[in-house]
């Protein structure tokens, strides 16, 4: 309103060079300043939300990194391979403890083929023997017979002892019979038993080697994972390093606001310079107005623009974020 | 088996019956004790009262100068017995010696002397009982030894036994030589 009826009373006036402009300066500038606060709040609300997007991202790359360090799971992993392979370990240890108790088994078993062999010799005795009671009864029953009726006793003795000595030397046959089937069975026991063991070394070792193989890409993968896992933690960690610097940049909102501030309150304080009081003179109004200008400076910046210096030429003030 | 019980019950009546000569003379009455032995897979007999005693094979004692069939001369309890191998004096080949040969110590009447010989064999087997209504008469052919030699065939537990005659086995001037090989330690018989 005021604005307007400034407008009308410039009308009325004669008019001065740059009048027309004055005029529609002072029209412009409380626009101006309106369109420029407009701006500074539409930016100041755009870079705020943008930061509150940053700082929720960085807060998501922190729980996600922090959910990565707590699980340890590569590491688990790799533990858990490492305790794997001792497991397999005392598994195939088993496996030779069982082996060698066979072989234990094998040697007693050739021990009891050694006793065959004496058995066999023991049978053979027998029937020597037997042989030579027989001899013995054969030649009682010639002496019985030369004796006459004297040696009839005599002769039934010769005769039980042939049937003895027979006896004998069947029973030392059967025994030398049980004791070769016996001998021939242990034999095959002894060579089963060895063909048994050769194939179940070559089985155990051979199952070492596939335990081994399995470890060695289990443990090749976990490592992978692992590396990956660093790798892509160190990726979080830059991510959110550069996120962070770019939230510490999105800061010269505050800069740019307050130069815009401070534009806007020229602005406004140059509407007033006309209807203050006019004790001094115009030129003096304008520079206590430039000077006062200069005082609500915050920035080197503004300083400079201020004093004439080129703002192409200006170096970047140091960042003193807070 | 069997044949050892008949032989055994053989003995009492035997011993009446056959008493007084260990020649091969026979008496014609009554049942005769035999001792059966292998000679070359043949099942030969000899009259049990011709026979001294059996003994384990030993090898005997080399006599230069000898036939062939003599194999030597063993001590038998200070006696030089000579020792014959039959295999060679029925014409075959010589006896191998295996765990089972034995020399049969027998008593032939030599002149007024009786005169011991062993007679080396493959294996004794048993004495038998045989009566003579069982004895065959030697065959006139097919036999591989001088059938002198035989006193007769017999069957005994359906299998041929030759019977020999103990005192055919050797030829008088034979048994002389015997006697000689065996006369500078034994003039006489020790029966």
């Amino acid at each position: 309103m005021d604005t307007q009826r400034e407008i009308d009373a410039t009308d009325e006036l004669p008019q001065p060079p740059g009048a027309v402009l004055a005029a529609a300066c002072s029209q412009a500038l409380p626009i101006w300043a309106k369109q420029i606060d407009t701006a500074r709040l539409q930016a100041q609300e755009a870079v705020v939300s943008l930061m509150q997007r940053f700082q929720n991202i960085i807060n998501r790359l922190d729980t996600a990194l922090g959910a990565a360090r707590s699980q340890a799971g590569a590491s688990t992993v790799a533990d858990d391979a490492v305790q794997g392979q001792q497991l397999l370990a005392q598994v195939i240890e088993a496996l030779r403890a069982i082996r060698s108790s066979r072989d234990a088994l094998a040697h007693e078993i050739r021990g009891l083929a050694a006793y065959a062999d004496e058995l066999r010799k023991m049978s053979s005795d027998v029937e020597i023997i037997a042989f030579k009671t027989n001899m013995l009864a054969l030649n009682a029953a010639i002496e019985a017979a030369h004796a006459g009726d004297v040696g009839k006793g005599f002769a039934v003795v010769a005769k039980e002892v042939r049937e003895l000595s027979a006896a004998a030397r069947d029973t030392g046959k059967s025994i030398g019979h049980k004791v070769g089937l016996i001998s021939n069975s242990l034999a095959q026991i002894v060579s089963t038993n060895e063909r048994v063991s050769t194939r179940d070394e070559a089985a155990v070792s051979e199952s070492e080697q596939h335990i081994h193989t399995v470890l060695e890409r289990f443990r090749q993968r976990t490592q992978l994972l692992t590396d990956s896992a660093a790798r892509s933690n160190a990726e979080s960690e830059s991510i959110k390093d550069d996120v962070c610097e770019a939230l510490v940049q999105l800061q010269f909102q505050d800069r740019t606001g307050q130069i815009l501030q401070q534009v806007v309150a020229s602005i406004t304080q140059a509407q007033q310079l006309d209807s203050g009081a006019n004790l001094e003179s115009a030129d003096q109004r304008v520079t206590d107005y430039l000077n006062g200008m200069a005082q609500t400076y915050t920035t080197d910046e503004q300083r400079q623009n201020h004093t004439g210096v080129a703002s192409g030429e200006l170096e970047p003030q140091g960042a003193t974020f807070f | 088996m069997s044949d050892v019980r008949t032989a055994i019950a053989a003995t009492e009546r035997a011993a009446a019956t056959a008493r007084g000569g260990a020649t091969s003379a026979m008496p014609a009455e009554g049942p005769q004790q035999y001792l059966t032995f292998v000679l070359g897979g043949e099942v030969f007999a000899i009259g049990i009262l011709a026979i001294r005693e059996i003994l384990e094979y030993a090898t005997p004692t080399q006599v230069p100068m000898m036939p062939a069939y003599l194999c030597g001369v063993i001590n038998l309890r200070g006696a030089v017995v000579p020792v014959i191998d039959l295999s060679i004096r029925f014409g075959r080949a010589g006896s191998a010696v295996s765990k089972r040969t034995c020399i049969i110590i027998i008593e032939v009447a030599s002149g007024e002397e009786l005169q011991q010989m062993g007679l080396l064999v493959d294996a004794v087997n048993a004495v038998v009982e045989i009566a003579p209504g069982e004895i065959e008469p030697p065959p006139a052919f097919g036999t591989r030894i001088r059938t002198d030699f035989i006193h007769g065939m017999a069957t005994v537990d359906s299998r041929f036994i030759i019977l020999l005659n103990v005192g055919s086995l050797l030829a008088a001037e034979e048994l002389g030589q015997l006697a000689e090989a065996a006369a500078p330690n034994s003039p006489s018989a020790a029966a």
